[in-house]
């Protein structure tokens, strides 16, 4: 039978219906659906660029290009370009202080602008690479599979004809 | 240098004029309703309301629109504007909106977060990101919002909104009460029709639906189609994607209509067996109260407002378990005393958002901020 959640699955406000029996039936079809079609192991393939590293986790892939591919995925959304100004004593000055504040501020956002261009640029760059060795990895990986397929109908047909 | 204007709690003259500010009116979609409804409300009850808009509206959308450069014109001390934020403004739009000295109030209708349009659409993904970025902005000037939701008006508190007003988009059902296009009603009545209304956008997870399609028609309902209607403007990319998915999965019987006119909305939704949505991002969700009002079950995934939306009617799920859903649609379509359950249900909701409650709670509201909000001066 097929794993069941400890959480609803499915929600119904409504005192007339009970959801939970309707899960009991729907993953009793599932189940019979799976068994049928010999599902009971097969992953349905996503799609998606979140997804795409999700997959990853799924394949028997070799350990040190998962571990770098796992540290690149989890550095490239980290990348804050956003001015955070603290105040200092000086911006605590009265009238002068917000002043100061004011230009600091102002020459933040100036220098903010170009270095968030570049890196804007170079981000786009770097997550479009990685996706791109995310997705060779899969493929690799899957054409690995079809090696090993074809490995093991190689050796049976030379079985068949040696006997 | 400018000083920023400074608020204090008083009470403004009864005002005569209320107008609106948005950038783009449409016909059809939900906003642009609700910004037409607002103004024939306001003027039924007395005020001068016009509709000001950055871009130039079709000729046919019922209401006259003007071009945002004569607003100056109108503004006066004791008018209010309410402007209509869903992505973002121009600079020079923000520069003109913080020189306007009278009443402002924001009706925030949400902003797809920007990461949705990643490698999608460029422009789309620094339009939602900087969108963000101005809503904090806006907070520093104009001190009132409303929010369609409790959703939207959580997100404005969080962006520094002390005075939030909660206005469900107006959701008037006599534009639905038209002739069906018979094309559509002759073509939509064999078979299941699985329906999802709503723009082509990555955050209502289109490739979801195509996903749990493939369920669908493999495995529980060999006649089913999957109708989906919206236009995919912008979206080129997106749209190309779900064509690919379309393929590979070898998908038939999907049909992707594109902008459609009501009648032919109004057939889609009276031949549709079930409503579907995978939506990841909602600020409201108008097309599961037509979906309601046209008796056709709702299976929705729960995210951000589409719960309370419905508030407690029709069918949640909280995961993306494509058989599972395929499965359940089965079941709501073949167990008709479940469908007939799910539907008497899903009616009672349709008073919560009445046209009539919507009118009054405008001018309350209009009321409420002409009398005790806090004014610029």
């Amino acid at each position: 039978m097929i794993e069941q959640n400890n959480h609803q699955l499915i929600e119904i406000d409504d005192p007339e219906i009970d959801p939970e029996q309707i899960m009991v039936e729907i993953r009793r079809r599932m189940w019979v659906e799976r068994k049928k079609r010999k599902y009971d192991q097969q992953n349905f393939p996503k799609f998606g660029q979140s997804d795409v590293f999700n997959r990853l986790a799924d394949l028997e892939l070799d350990s040190e290009l998962y571990r770098y591919l796992d540290k690149a995925n989890n550095a490239i959304g980290g990348v804050d370009t956003s001015a955070v100004l603290v105040d200092s004593p000086a911006t605590r000055v009265p009238i002068l202080g917000k002043i100061w504040r004011i230009i600091r501020a102002n020459a933040h956002q100036l220098v903010l602008f170009y270095v968030n261009r570049t890196t804007r640029q170079q981000t786009t760059v770097n997550q479009e690479m990685l996706n791109t060795l995310n997705r060779l990895a899969i493929l690799i990986q899957e054409q690995n599979e079809t090696i090993e397929m074809l490995r093991a109908e190689l050796e049976t047909s030379v079985e068949k004809q040696a006997q | 240098m400018e000083h920023p204007p400074t608020y204090t709690r008083q009470h403004m003259n009864k005002p005569s004029q209320i107008h609106q500010f948005s950038t783009d009116i449409s016909l059809g979609d939900a906003v642009s309703n609700h910004i037409l409804d607002t103004a024939k409300t306001l003027n039924d009850a007395g005020y001068s309301s016009k509709v000001f808009c950055e871009n130039p509206a079709p000729a046919d959308v019922g209401y006259p629109i003007y071009p945002i450069d004569s607003y100056e014109n109108e503004a006066s001390i004791d008018s209010i504007l309410f402007v209509h934020f869903t992505i973002c403004y121009p600079q020079q739009m923000m520069v003109r909106l913080k020189k306007l000295h009278n009443k402002k109030v924001l009706v925030y209708h949400n902003i797809t977060p920007h990461v949705y349009f990643y490698g999608i659409n460029e422009g789309s993904y620094h339009a939602a990101q900087l969108g963000r970025q101005q809503l904090r902005f806006l907070a520093s000037f104009i001190d009132t919002a409303i929010g369609d939701s409790s959703y939207n008006c959580a997100e404005l508190r969080a962006n520094g909104w002390e005075t939030v007003y909660q206005l469900p988009i107006s959701f008037d059902t006599a534009r639905l009460d038209t002739k069906p296009s018979s094309r559509v009603m002759n073509w939509g009545e064999e078979g299941t029709n699985i329906l999802f209304v709503g723009r082509i956008a990555p955050n209502k997870k289109f490739e979801d639906l195509l996903l749990t399609y493939y369920y669908v028609k493999n495995r529980v309902l060999p006649d089913a189609r999957l109708v989906l209607v919206g236009s995919d403007s912008g979206m080129q990319s997106y749209a190309g994607y779900l064509q690919a998915i379309i393929k590979r999965l070898q998908l038939s019987d999907v049909h992707i209509t594109g902008h459609v006119s009501i009648s032919e909305l109004v057939a889609y939704y009276r031949t549709a067996s079930i409503y579907l949505s995978m939506s990841e991002h909602e600020g409201f969700g108008v097309p599961l109260l037509e979906s309601i009002y046209f008796d056709v079950p709702v299976l929705a995934y729960k995210s951000t407002a589409v719960p309370e939306t419905l508030a407690g009617r029709g069918v949640l799920f909280t995961e993306k378990r494509y058989d599972a859903v395929a499965e359940l649609i089965g079941t709501l379509v073949n167990d008709k005393e479940l469908h007939q359950q799910i539907v008497t249900n899903q009616r009672s909701l349709l008073k919560n958002y009445s046209y009539k409650s919507f009118q009054e709670k405008l001018l309350t509201i209009v009321d409420s901020v002409a009398n005790g909000a806090p004014t610029s001066i």
